[in-house]
C-alpha cells in the first residue's frame, strides 16, 4: 500500500498532468481575476472536456483551475476595488489601499503568499489527516451549524465601519433579501410579488457583482469626468520595499496566517459554508487580535493575508466531506464530484482502497498545484500590474462589460441583468450613506444556512430552544460568540479614545 | 429554344417535388440541439443530460450542448423549455421532480400536459437507507418501531418538494407511521445527517446510498425493484407495499413537436438505451436505462402524476 502511495504521488510528475495542471492554473487565474467572470464558470465549460482525458490530467486541472480562481479575484479586487466574488471583499479592503498608496506589488505579494500558504496547509491537512477531519462534517448538526453561523455573523462588527447599528440593518437587510424564493422547509414562495421571476429568488453572482464592481466604475467615471485624470493613474512606489513581502512581515503576519488557515481548513470541511464566510472571518479574527488595530482599512498587511490564507485554505479541506463521505461541501466539489463519477470513480470511503494510487496521484497533483499558483502568478504579476496601468477609461470599460457578460452567462437570463443594475444603484448608494456593503453580502450568504439549521434544530427539538444550551458544541460557539462581540466592543471604545485623544492633541 | 427552357423548368421542378420530402427528413437535426438542464452541473439531472448529449452527438452528427438553467427548484430551466419552439432543437431531460412536482406544489405556470414526451431513457432504483448500525434489518422491523413510537424517529429529507420526500410520505401514510422531517438541500447532507447520528433514515437516489452501502456504512431496508447489484434486499413490493419507488428520467420537448422529430429522437434513444457502453456510463452514476416509447412514456407520467396529485392533497389536509 505504501509503495501505491508513493507511486502514485510521483505519478503526477509525467507531461500530460503538468500541462494540464498548468493549464487550468492559468486558466483560474485569468477567469478568477476578471471582474464578473469567476473560476466555476471555467470549471463548468472546461467539464466535458476530463470525459476524454485520464482522470489523473483532467482532475488535477479542474483542481487548478478552482485554487487559482479564488486567487484571481484578489488580483482585481487589490488592483482595482472590484472584487470578483464575496471572499474577495475583505481583500479589497486592505488590498486597495494600499495599491493607492502606490504599494500595489507588495499587496498582491503578500496576498499570494498568504493564499498559497493557506492553500498548502489545508492540503497537508487534507493528505494526512483527511479521515478524523470527515469526523467534524458529521458531528456538525443543525444546531452546531446554527451556533458556527451566529459567531460568522460576529464579524459584522469588524467589517462595519463606523456605525455598528448600520452594519446590523445591512445585514439584516441580507439576510431578508435571502428569503426572497421558494423555501426549502415548507416549498412555499416567499416575496415572491407574484413574479416568476423573484420565484427563483435573488442570484448571489449577479447581485455580488453589481454591489462590488459597479460602484467603483460609476466612481472613476465621477473621477473622470471631474477632470481629475491624473489622480486616477495607478502609481507604482519607488521604494524597492514597498515592492515586496518583506521577510519581517512574513513573520509578523505568520500567526495570523496560521489562525487563519485553521479558521478556512475548518470551516471549509463543513459542507455549505465555504470560502466567504471564512475569509470574513479570519478577517474579524485578525482585526480582533491585531497589534495595531487602527491600520485595518486603511492597508493593513495581516488584514490582507488573513482573509488571503483563509479563502484558500478553504480548498484543501473542502475535498475532504467529498472524498471521505461522497458528500460535496459547496457547488464546485460538486461539479468535481460528477467529474469523477462520469469516469467510474465514486468518491466516498472506498475511494482510498479501490483507487489509491489515482487518489494520490491527485493528491500530489494538489501540491504542485500550489508551487505552479505561486510560480505563474508571480511571473504574470507585471502583466496585471501592466494591465492595470492602462488608462482607466479602456480598462473599467472593459470591466462593466465583462460584468455583464459575466452576469448574463450564469442563466442566460435577463433578470440577472436587471439584478446586477439594481444592485448596482443600491451599491453606490449604500457607499455614499457607509453603509456595509460587506455586512449585506455575509447576511445574504449566510441567511439560507441560517435559517435551514434553525429550521432543522427546531424539528429535532420538537420547537424548544434548549438544543443551542445543552449540546456541548453549540454552547462553545456561542461562548465564542459572545467573546467576539465583546472583544468588538472593546476594540472600538480603544479607538474611539485614541482619535479623542488625538483630537485632543492638535 | 423556349420549349428547352421549359423542360429544364419542369424537370427542375419534378426535382425538387421529389427531392423535398427527402430533403425535410434528412434536414433533422441541421443545427446544433440544445439540452437545457434546470439545475447547477454536477447533480445526476446534469451527468445524464451530458452523456445523452454525448452520445446523441456522434449520432445525430450535429453539436449537442447541455446548458444549464438554475433557479427556482428547476422551474425556470423547465418553463424556458415548455416556452421555446417545439422544433427538436430544445430538449430537457425531464424527471419526476420538475415535470410532476414543481407544478403540484410551487405553483408553476405550466404542468405535464406542456410538455412532449418523446422517450424514457433511464431510471435509478431509490431505496431506503438506514446507518448499519441501526436496529431494524428489513422494513418491517422498521415499521414495527416506528408504529410502536410515532413522532421519535427522524426522516432526513432530500427536500420539501422532492419526489423522494413525497413518495416517503406516501408511504408513511400507508404504513400508518409517523416520523419527524428534516429538511435539507439536497440528498448529500441528508445522508450526512444520518451518518452523523442526526436523523435515522433516509429515502434516496442510488448515486446517494451506492457509496456508503458499499463501503459498509449504511445499509438499505427497501428498493424500488429487486436488483443483483444489491442482493438481500426485498424490493417495496415484496414487503407487502405496492407503488412507484424508483426514479425516472426522459427526453422530452415543448407541446407541439412534429411527429418526424419524435420519430426520428425515439428512434436513437430506443438504440442508445441497448447500447452497452451508454449502459455501462449510466451504471457510473448508478442508474438503470429503462427505455418506454413515447406512447407508454407519456402514459405513466401521467399516471404517476394522478398518485401524486392523490399524495400532496392528503397531506394538505
Amino acid at each position: 500500500m505504501l509503495e501505491n502511495i508513493i507511486s502514485g504521488l510521483f505519478s503526477i510528475l509525467s507531461p500530460g498532468p503538468l500541462a494540464g495542471i498548468a493549464l487550468g492554473v492559468t486558466t483560474g487565474l485569468v477567469f478568477g481575476a476578471i471582474p464578473g467572470i469567476s473560476g466555476i464558470m471555467a470549471i463548468a465549460i472546461l467539464l466535458p472536456m476530463t470525459f476524454y482525458v485520464s482522470p489523473l490530467i483532467g482532475i488535477p486541472m479542474l483542481l487548478g483551475i478552482y485554487k487559482a480562481g479564488i486567487f484571481g479575484g484578489s488580483i482585481s479586487a487589490i488592483l482595482l476595488n472590484t472584487p470578483g466574488a464575496p471572499p474577495a471583499v475583505c481583500t479589497a479592503m486592505e488590498g486597495y489601499p494600499l495599491t493607492v498608496k502606490g504599494k500595489a506589488k507588495k499587496a498582491l505579494n503578500t496576498a499570494l503568499t498568504a493564499s498559497v500558504f493557506g492553500d498548502a496547509f489545508s492540503t497537508m491537512l487534507l493528505i494526512f489527516v483527511a479521515a478524523p477531519l470527515s469526523v467534524i462534517t458529521l458531528k456538525a448538526g443543525p444546531s452546531e451549524k446554527f451556533c458556527i453561523i451566529i459567531l460568522a455573523l460576529t464579524v459584522v462588527g469588524s467589517i462595519s465601519g463606523p456605525s455598528i447599528i448600520k452594519g446590523i440593518i445591512c445585514a439584516g437587510l441580507g439576510i431578508w433579501v435571502s428569503t426572497i424564493g421558494v423555501s426549502e422547509t415548507s416549498g412555499a414562495t416567499r416575496f415572491d410579488f407574484g413574479s416568476g421571476d423573484l420565484i427563483g429568488g435573488i442570484s448571489l453572482i449577479p447581485m455580488v457583482i453589481g454591489l462590488l464592481c459597479l460602484p467603483e466604475v460609476f466612481r472613476q467615471v465621477g473621477t473622470m469626468a471631474g477632470g481629475q485624470a491624473e489622480k486616477a493613474k495607478l502609481v507604482l512606489s519607488k521604494n524597492k520595499d514597498d515592492n515586496r513581502f518583506t521577510f519581517k512581515e512574513f513573520l509578523y503576519c505568520l500567526p495570523t496566517m496560521i489562525k487563519s488557515s485553521c479558521i478556512g481548513s475548518v470551516l471549509g470541511a463543513l459542507p455549505g459554508l465555504g470560502a466567504s464566510p471564512s475569509a470574513f472571518m479570519a478577517y474579524s479574527e485578525a482585526q480582533r487580535s491585531s497589534k495595531k488595530p487602527e491600520d485595518f482599512g486603511k492597508g493593513a498587511i495581516d488584514g490582507l493575508a488573513a482573509p488571503e490564507a483563509a479563502n484558500n485554505a478553504t480548498t484543501g479541506s473542502a475535498m475532504i466531506p467529498m472524498l471521505t463521505l461522497g458528500i460535496p461541501g459547496d457547488d464546485v466539489t460538486a461539479i468535481l464530484m460528477g467529474a469523477f463519477m462520469i469516469q467510474g470513480i465514486t468518491p466516498g470511503p472506498t475511494i482510498f482502497y479501490e483507487h489509491t494510487h489515482l487518489i494520490y496521484g491527485i493528491f500530489g497533483g494538489l501540491i504542485v498545484c500550489d508551487i505552479m499558483l505561486y510560480l505563474i502568478t508571480k511571473a504574470g504579476f507585471n502583466i496585471w500590474i501592466k494591465l492595470a496601468q492602462l488608462p482607466k477609461y479602456i480598462i473599467f470599460s472593459c470591466v462593466t462589460v465583462f460584468c455583464f457578460v459575466g452576469a448574463y452567462s450564469i442563466n442566460q437570463s435577463l433578470f440577472d441583468i436587471l439584478t446586477l443594475i439594481t444592485f448596482g444603484v443600491a451599491g453606490l448608494l449604500m457607499n455614499k450613506y457607509h453603509l456595509s456593503v460587506g455586512a449585506f453580502i455575509i447576511g445574504f450568504v449566510l441567511g439560507p444556512i441560517w435559517e435551514r439549521a434553525y429550521d432543522q434544530s427546531m424539528v429535532i427539538s420538537d420547537g424548544s430552544f434548549s438544543i443551542f444550551f445543552t449540546r456541548p458544541i453549540p454552547v462553545f460557539f456561542l461562548l465564542l460568540s459572545l467573546v467576539a462581540v465583546l472583544s468588538i466592543i472593546r476594540t472600538r471604545a480603544k479607538a474611539k479614545q485614541r482619535l479623542e485623544a488625538q483630537a485632543l492633541k492638535t | 429554344m423556349k420549349k428547352a427552357f421549359l423542360n429544364c423548368l419542369i424537370a427542375a421542378l419534378c426535382m425538387v417535388l421529389i427531392g423535398a420530402p427527402m430533403a425535410s427528413a434528412k434536414s433533422y437535426p441541421k443545427k446544433p440541439i440544445k439540452v437545457i438542464v434546470p439545475y447547477s452541473p454536477g447533480g445526476d439531472c446534469d451527468l445524464t443530460s451530458r452523456v445523452w448529449a454525448d452520445f446523441a452527438k456522434k449520432e445525430l452528427g450535429v453539436p449537442v450542448v447541455v446548458v444549464n438553467k438554475t433557479g427556482g427548484s428547476g422551474m425556470l430551466g423547465t418553463s424556458f423549455v415548455l416556452r421555446s419552439k417545439p422544433d427538436g432543437y430544445t430538449l430537457m431531460l425531464a424527471q419526476a421532480g420538475t415535470a410532476l412536482l414543481v407544478p403540484l406544489l410551487a405553483g408553476a405556470n405550466y404542468d405535464y400536459n406542456d410538455f412532449t414526451f418523446i422517450s424514457r431513457i433511464m431510471t435509478a432504483n431509490c431505496g431506503i437507507a438506514v446507518r448499519k448500525d441501526a436496529p431494524w434489518n428489513t422494513l418491517e422491523d422498521f415499521v414495527k418501531d416506528a408504529k410502536a413510537n410515532p413522532g421519535k424517529f427522524v426522516f432526513a429529507s432530500p427536500g420539501a418538494t422532492t419526489w423522494v420526500t413525497l413518495a416517503m410520505t406516501n408511504f408513511e401514510k400507508t404504513a400508518g407511521l409517523k416520523l419527524k422531517h428534516l429538511e435539507h438541500q439536497g440528498a448529500a447532507p441528508a445522508i450526512t445527517s444520518i451518518l452523523g447520528k442526526h436523523a435515522d433514515v433516509t429515502f434516496v437516489f442510488p448515486q446517494s446510498y451506492a457509496p456508503q452501502v458499499k463501503s459498509g456504512n449504511m445499509k438499505l431496508l427497501a428498493l424500488g425493484e429487486k436488483t443483483d447489484k444489491f442482493p438481500g434486499v426485498a424490493s417495496f413490493e415484496d414487503q407487502g407495499y405496492a407503488g412507484n419507488y424508483f426514479g425516472w428520467g426522459g427526453i422530452t420537448g415543448p407541446k407541439g413537436m412534429p411527429k418526424e422529430v419524435v420519430e426520428k429522437l425515439n428512434a436513437f434513444n430506443k438504440k442508445l438505451t441497448q447500447d452497452p457502453k451508454f449502459i455501462q456510463t449510466l451504471a457510473n452514476t448508478h442508474a438503470d436505462a429503462g427505455y418506454l416509447n413515447p406512447e407508454d412514456f407519456a402514459k405513466a407520467v401521467s399516471n404517476q402524476n394522478k398518485e401524486l396529485t392523490e399524495v400532496v392533497k392528503s397531506i394538505e389536509k
